[in-house]
């Protein structure tokens, strides 16, 4: 039931997501932060039941530590993105299975440069401009399809962002009030709540 | 999950020319029913004269392709030579044997020149090596091509009547599939060069 949707822009990527936990027909929480921070210009938006999130985003965000100490001290997004695959990919063929979560990554490299990835829970994974996990997608995608265009300015793609949430209050069943957005540019990560 | 090999959708077809070959496919990526990209690349080139082409589900192409790179990076560390197309095709097949009893679910076509001569090579899910026919096809549009294949081939193509051939079987054969299409590219490989070409086909 999560929605989580991004957009990659001339130089930012911006990652949101719904804020609310549920239980059947009980919301717990409205304010729940779903897009995890791996370094200070790279964002995870998972989407899945909230262990599973949890447990895969701890995983994801501690190996990733692991890696970079070993390796030097940096990952570019590239790198991460097929990093995070392989982790994927590893899980579904191993004793407990896979990680019943889905992903978008995105943040900006050293140089400037953009990327935002999709990763689903079977190690899928593709560099998109514009995307959306679960339900998102069938909302979204045309809207996002239709909105973007190349190089988009910070302030233009907030304005998107902001007429997708407003699509998913009009006609996603759930009601979704609260949402987290987060935008990566090269000065570091910004959150808004929308 | 019905039809692990339809999940994400996709076509491939490879085709042997006279001292050329080559590889065409879609550029659909998709959750079933949902279009996730469009700009899927499903051709790669393993070697200057080895192309190798994957359909399938999009997990287990990233990890057969990333797969089959190291083996051939071992094998010119090891034995300081490049592989020949022949011996490509055969670690294919028994890489994907390895997997008997887990598959990798995706069925890969080889295409390569040794020594000016087109080799091509299909495989089932669990390395079944087929290297006789003159085109070969893969994905959930397989069947599609085929028709298109037996229509326009001919033996012994130049490499722009080649890729024109492969290109027509394609997009006709995409077009009619709902689990593939959205463009097309054409890799066209000989002696001299390999030459990338980007197909339209009905946008949906």
């Amino acid at each position: 039931m999560d929605s989580i949707f991004g957009l990659q822009g001339g130089d930012f990527v911006i990652i949101a997501c719904d804020g609310s936990i549920a239980h059947s027909i009980l919301k717990i929480k409205e304010t729940e932060d779903k897009i995890l921070k791996l370094d200070d210009h790279k964002i995870f938006g998972i989407s899945g039941e909230g262990a599973d999130r949890n447990s895969f985003g701890e995983l994801v965000h501690k190996n990733h530590s692991l890696i970079r100490y070993k390796t030097g001290g940096y990952m570019n997004l590239q790198e991460t993105a097929h990093f995070v695959r392989s982790m994927y990919a590893q899980a579904i063929r191993s004793r407990d299975g896979p990680h019943q979560c889905n992903g978008l990554l995105g943040g900006v490299d050293s140089d400037g440069t953009p990327s935002l990835y999709w990763l689903d829970y079977l190690g899928s994974l593709q560099k998109i401009t514009r995307g959306a996990q679960g339900y998102a997608n069938y909302f979204l995608l045309g809207l996002l399809d239709n909105q973007y265009k190349p190089n988009l300015t910070k302030e233009e793609g907030i304005e998107i962002i902001k007429k997708c949430i407003k699509e998913l209050q009009t006609r996603f069943l759930i009601a979704q009030n609260k949402f987290i957005v987060k935008i990566v540019t090269k000065q570091g990560i910004e959150v808004i709540t929308i | 999950m019905s039809g692990i090999f339809e999940y994400n959708g996709g076509s491939i077809v490879g085709m042997k020319g006279k001292n050329c070959i080559a590889m065409a496919c879609d550029r659909r990526f998709g959750q079933q029913m949902s279009t996730i990209t469009t700009n899927y690349q499903k051709v790669f080139k393993i070697q200057d004269n080895i192309l190798l082409a994957l359909s399938g589900l999009n997990s287990d192409i990233h990890t057969f392709y990333a797969l089959m790179e190291k083996e051939i990076n071992l094998y010119n560390l090891k034995e300081n030579r490049k592989m020949k197309p022949t011996t490509f095709a055969n670690l294919v097949a028994s890489a994907l044997y390895e997997r008997r009893f887990g598959p990798f679910f995706v069925t890969p076509i080889v295409a390569g020149l040794e020594n000016g001569k087109p080799i091509l090579a299909t495989y089932d899910s669990i390395g079944c090596k087929s290297d006789l026919d003159d085109f070969q096809v893969g994905g959930t549009g397989g069947n599609y091509i085929y028709g298109a294949c037996e229509a326009f081939f001919k033996p012994d193509l130049s490499p722009e009547e080649l890729e024109e051939v492969i290109g027509q079987s394609l997009v006709s054969g995409c077009d009619r599939d709902s689990l593939s299409g959205w463009g097309g590219v054409v890799y066209v490989l000989t002696e001299q060069k390999l030459t990338v070409k980007i197909l339209k086909t009905k946008q949906t």
